[in-house]
């Protein structure tokens, strides 16, 4: 669970110009939402009506340019965090490595299209209408609410987990030990007396310790 | 769908892919914003985790402030539906993204350009589930409007 690869803590001044980086992409992003109607739940709801009359398709542009901009560079920022390139402003590109596709990821996305079918806002264009229209703002709160609620349930379940683990192994390592334990008692109530150098017990010992074993039904307590 | 509706979505989207490209190559960060704004709530947000998340909340934030004041009608046609079922719905967006690691920027702009096979899927995944339920609601449930 320790996180070796967030060592690298950026000195402040670069932490700053990030964050700054970080303000303006946020603003061009919210403009670019706002310009392409993403942020007009109607809007939204109309193309996601396939089969209506009055479908709009018109937002799948947003996404083909988007992507169409984006390509170039986030392949350019793939292959060059493959070959040890990093970006201008800090010491790696933070690209998502996994590459399996889980029940997590096609339940999460089935749900996250549920709500914006319902409501027609995805996170994006909810922060971006939050403070501008009062109904965003039950939107990102139910959201936050939901994201914050996820993350702590899930914590707890792997927590939970790791527990159990740990607590498994543990029983099997107490177990282990009582039975090595046993097994000495038991060797040394029978051989005690004719104790030879054979420190594993030779087949006869096994199977006269079996056999008492059968015989008795507490070998310990009678002797 | 006339050229009209074309032109600002076309505009629109390449200055969402101006933006994602310019965090992602000076910044080395994602444009996802759910996986932005969830970074906030985990426990990376030592490290100097928070303060680029925070600062891109804020720019889009205050990128609305500035649609409404410079082109008000882009919020135009909020969601009809009850309070109640918009909460639900944020609900189900808060927790769908976080389960599936993304949403309609970080798998379906971000994601689809590095040709990944988890957003590829996402993104088909949550267009079906979204028009399944927009069907739904506009046609079974709810008859127009």
């Amino acid at each position: 669970m320790n996180r070796i690869e967030e060592t690298e803590v950026l000195p402040l001044a670069r932490q700053k110009s990030n964050a700054l980086v970080s303000f303006a992409c946020g603003v061009l992003f919210a403009i670019g939402l706002g310009l392409a109607g993403m942020t007009s739940p109607a809007k939204v709801l109309a193309f996601l009506d396939v089969t209506s009359e009055s479908w709009d398709p018109s937002l799948a542009f947003v996404m083909v340019a988007a992507i169409g901009v984006h390509f170039l560079f986030a392949r350019r920022a793939a292959t060059g965090a493959g070959a040890g390139r990093t970006p201008m402003l800090a010491t790696r590109f933070h690209l998502p490595a996994r590459t399996t596709i889980d029940r997590s990821l096609l339940a999460g996305a089935a749900l996250f299209g549920v709500g914006w079918g319902i409501a027609g806002y995805c996170p994006g264009p909810g922060l971006v209408a939050f403070i501008v229209t009062p109904i965003a703002v039950i939107f990102v709160g139910a959201m936050l609410a939901g994201m914050w609620g996820t993350r702590v349930v899930r914590a707890r379940l792997a927590m939970h987990a790791e527990n159990r683990a740990a607590g498994l192994a543990l029983e099997r390592e107490i177990e282990e030990a009582l039975k090595l334990e046993r097994d000495r008692t038991t060797k040394s109530d029978t051989h005690g007396a004719n104790a030879t150098g054979n420190k594993h017990g030779s087949k006869k010992d096994r199977k006269a310790r079996k056999a008492r074993k059968n015989g008795n039904k507490k070998p310990v307590a009678s002797s | 769908m006339t050229p009209p509706a074309i032109v600002p979505a076309l505009a629109g989207g390449a200055l969402i892919g101006v933006s994602a490209s310019i965090l992602l190559m000076l910044t080395g960060r994602v444009a996802g914003i759910s996986g932005i704004v969830g970074g906030l709530m985990s426990s990376e947000r030592k490290n100097g985790e928070a303060s680029w998340r925070l600062a891109f909340v804020i720019g889009l934030l205050a990128g609305g402030v500035g649609l409404y004041i410079f082109r008000p009608h882009s919020f135009d046609g909020a969601p009809t539906v009850s309070p109640l079922l918009v909460a639900l719905a944020g609900l189900f967006v808060g927790v769908g993204t976080t389960l599936g690691n993304g949403c309609t920027s970080g798998h379906g702009v971000c994601g689809m350009s590095r040709l990944s096979k988890r957003s590829i899927v996402a993104t088909c995944v949550f267009m079906a589930t979204g028009m399944l339920v927009t069907f739904v609601m506009r046609h079974v449930l709810g008859g127009g409007s």
